[in-house]
């Protein structure tokens, strides 16, 4: 065992003072993440600004937008609205990107209830901000139909004669009458978990990259060999030991790897992980099947070129079925089938498991899977990676 | 110019006869394009909504109806609550909603994520729910306050006409919405650009090993001037970027159907795009120091900057500030506006000769500095 260890222990410092190991570890992947996380802060915030369009004079959509619908909007954090005295202000503003929906009220329907028209509304939405331009319509739809029921509800009473005062000018209290007689309701769930956007880079770099960093240590065994000192080091000691000592190299490379990367994403960008001792398991996991790759590539390869070439090919497909740039989950029933074959699927998914509220066990199931990789891969991997160790 | 033709020539046999360059160079780019257009392609397209409806009533039934029907919106049965729930955390459905019924009263329970549009969809499920329930809540409420069966309060309710009502219109301003065509051709654009560069990027490899092995400066023992040795160098480098950039368009238009739209205005900032990669290449092959450093190097440097010059998110959709770094410090921005321009807006070639020109400007350069240190190296 001390024979491993003082290989190891040798391997992994050439290693870690060769530059090329530490920038693919960990500057590459790094970059990269601080790259995607600064351009993704474009992507659209779940709050859409939108601007609303009062009509010259107040109506009960008017009413009904700004006493409950609005603030119930910004309460949710769902809208921000600003309000436009006139429409040509509130175009220029769509215009220039400023909002992404103009909810506008006009004079309208006059109401035989009362002195106030009821009003119309009218969603006008730039085509690139889909986001807003729901909201705004959804907002519409809605608080045209609130008010309708309403309205409806007074002429089925006023033809009955059982109704309110026609000119009851609390008409909107109406709606608590509806209110109080729901047949369909929506309420809000608990979220669901995921990964945020930051996160999701973060942990794809990292896995994506961890397939090249592993390679650092296996394949110095075909570099040893084509350079003689295989042959010599083999005079020492046993084949097996220098297998498990360049397994061992890439096993600590990739932890060290993934867990600085994880580590400044998480303290830096703000990426959320979940449960600790979960991913610390889903780590070791995620390495040790990355490891098992490499060691089968090596294996069947027959120069340090052909395997680094194999590697980087295997790391490729692996990371882009895998989710690592981009998620496969919508990528209909072959992307979905295929990504789950890969490691990097089962990584993130013990993550979202994790952020879904559960504790470190929720990671065990990917983390078996992860090991089940480990094994398939691993097994072969080793039988035919030792017949590389030889001078 | 026997010289630089030989010198290219060799520089392509070594290409082609190693087999692993015919994935990087042709399949791997390919199965990117496909990869994003039917992963993004897809769900930049179309919302969808996991649905939970082990008992359908009349109710669910039409808000489900009433949801499908809108431009967009695909709904997914899905069998439990918990499979929903995987389901949208794994980013597989925008948003997903559940059904339960209590006595007379349907609730639908929202689910959702961190997808902003699932979010978003919020809203037009509420509209989609009080729309359904606005005719059964009028019933309701009067048979709550005037006594009646639910029979008679549904046909004074139905035999009402003529009431006043308020009414909705929606309308689209501003430019064409962006189709998922666009989008996928605009995806395609991005791997063209991150490909050209990164493959010549590549090339760097194959001129420092021909300095650390001597091959150059055993050329330059040759009756071979030092100036037909970088000729040669650079125009191989070039002949690679540009066969990069050939092999995306033209196996997207034939397996993925991408329409280019302006051929001659993507071939202009391609030639042009595939000076810089050789110019950059140059300098990387010429100051290297290892192979191992030189690939690390090469693919640090095309990966981030592809990232910053929006191959991997388009440019339209990155923070304004990101813009002005994106056009500032890298060649791939200027290359995808140019292409934004073509693919999206249907500009054509006069409209991207600015882009051509500061893509031929900053390879000019980068080639002038690379060809002088290694000419000084040769000597």
């Amino acid at each position: 065992m001390r024979a491993v260890f003082d290989i190891f222990r040798r391997d992994l410092r050439a290693r870690l003072r060769d530059r090329s190991a530490v920038l693919i570890g960990v500057v590459a992947p790094l970059a990269l993440i601080i790259a995607l996380s600064l351009i993704a802060g474009g992507t659209s915030p779940s709050t859409r600004p939108l601007g609303y369009v009062p009509a010259p004079s107040t109506t009960v959509t008017d009413q009904m937008l700004t006493s409950a619908v609005f603030p119930a909007l910004v309460a949710q954090k769902t809208a921000e609205i600003t309000t436009f005295t006139d429409m040509a202000a509130a175009a220029r503003a769509l215009d220039d990107g400023a909002i992404d929906a103009i909810i506008q009220v006009r004079a309208g329907t006059p109401d035989p209830n009362g002195p106030v028209p009821l009003g119309s509304i009218e969603v006008s939405h730039d085509p690139s901000a889909s986001v807003g331009g729901a909201i705004a319509d959804g907002v519409a739809k809605a608080t045209a139909s609130q008010i309708n029921s309403t309205v409806t509800l007074l002429a089925a009473e006023r033809r009955l004669g059982t109704g309110p005062d026609a000119a009851d000018p609390q008409r909107l209290a109406l709606t608590r009458i509806l209110a109080q007689t729901p047949v369909i309701q929506l309420e809000d769930g608990p979220a669901a978990g995921g990964l945020s956007t930051k996160t999701q880079i973060a942990v794809g770099m990292a896995t994506f990259f961890l397939f090249f960093t592993v390679q650092f240590g296996l394949l110095g065994l075909l570099q040893e060999r084509r350079e003689g000192t295989l042959a010599r080091l083999l005079a020492a000691v046993t084949p097996r030991q220098v297998l498990m000592a360049k397994l061992l190299v890439s096993f600590v490379l990739g932890i060290i790897s993934m867990s600085v990367l994880l580590l400044v994403a998480r303290l830096f960008l703000g990426a959320h992980f979940g449960s600790l001792i979960g991913v610390a398991i889903l780590v070791v996991c995620g390495v040790a099947a990355a490891t098992a790759t490499v060691a089968l590539v090596v294996g069947l390869a027959r120069t340090p070129e052909q395997a680094g070439l194999a590697q980087s090919m295997v790391a490729l497909v692996l990371g882009i079925l895998g989710g690592a740039f981009f998620s496969m989950a919508r990528a209909g029933a072959f992307g979905r089938i295929a990504t789950t074959f890969t490691p990097h699927y089962w990584f993130s998914e013990g993550l979202i498991r994790l952020t879904d509220g559960g504790s470190w066990t929720a990671a065990l199931q990917p983390a078996a899977i992860l090991l089940l990789f480990t094994a398939v891969v691993g097994v072969p991997g080793v039988l035919v990676a030792r017949r590389s160790v030889r001078p | 110019m026997n010289a630089v033709a030989a010198i290219v020539r060799a520089n392509l046999r070594r290409l082609v006869n190693d087999r692993g360059n015919i994935f990087f160079l042709i399949i791997l780019p390919l199965l990117i394009v496909f990869a994003l257009g039917s992963a993004i392609g897809s769900s930049e397209s179309d919302v969808v909504i996991g649905v939970v409806d082990p008992a359908p009533s009349k109710l669910s039934a039409t808000v489900g109806r009433t949801l499908a029907a809108s431009e967009g919106i695909t709904l997914e049965n899905v069998s439990d609550a918990g499979s929903l729930r995987r389901r949208v955390s794994r980013g597989e459905f925008n948003a997903g909603y559940v059904v339960s019924a209590s006595g007379a009263v349907t609730t639908i329970t929202w689910v959702s994520g961190l997808d902003t549009r699932g979010i978003a969809m919020q809203g037009s499920m509420q509209s989609v729910v009080q729309t359904v329930a606005a005719h059964e809540q009028v019933i309701g409420a009067l048979d709550a306050s005037a006594g009646l069966t639910r029979q008679r309060a549904t046909a004074v309710v139905d035999g009402l006409t003529g009431v006043p009502a308020v009414r909705v219109s929606s309308t689209t301003v501003g430019g064409d919405e962006t189709s998922a065509e666009s989008i996928r051709a605009v995806l395609a654009g991005g791997e063209l650009t991150l490909f050209m560069f990164l493959s010549a990027l590549f090339g760097s490899q194959a001129l420092l090993m021909s300095r650390l092995l001597g091959v150059t400066r055993r050329t330059s023992a040759a009756p071979v001037s030092v100036r037909s040795i970088v000729i040669g160098e650079a125009v191989s480098r070039y002949i690679v970027a540009m066969l990069q950039g050939l092999i995306i368009i033209v196996g997207t238009m034939v397996l993925f159907g991408v329409d280019w739209h302006s051929p001659l205005a993507v071939l202009a900032l391609s030639a042009a795009m595939a000076l810089v990669g050789t110019g950059a290449a140059m300098l990387l092959g010429t100051f290297g120091r290892s192979e191992q450093q030189v690939g690390a190097l090469a693919l640090l440097v095309g990966l981030v900057f592809a990232a910053l010059g929006g191959s991997m998110q388009p440019l339209e959709f990155f923070p304004q500030g990101m813009r002005q770094v994106a056009f500032a410090i890298t060649p791939h921005a200027w290359m995808n506006d140019g292409l934004w321009k073509i693919l999206v807006d249907g500009a054509g070639l006069r409209d991207v000769l600015p882009a051509v020109g500061v893509l031929t400007g900053v390879g000019v350069v980068l080639l002038a500095i690379a060809s002088r240190a290694l000419a000084r190296r040769l000597v």
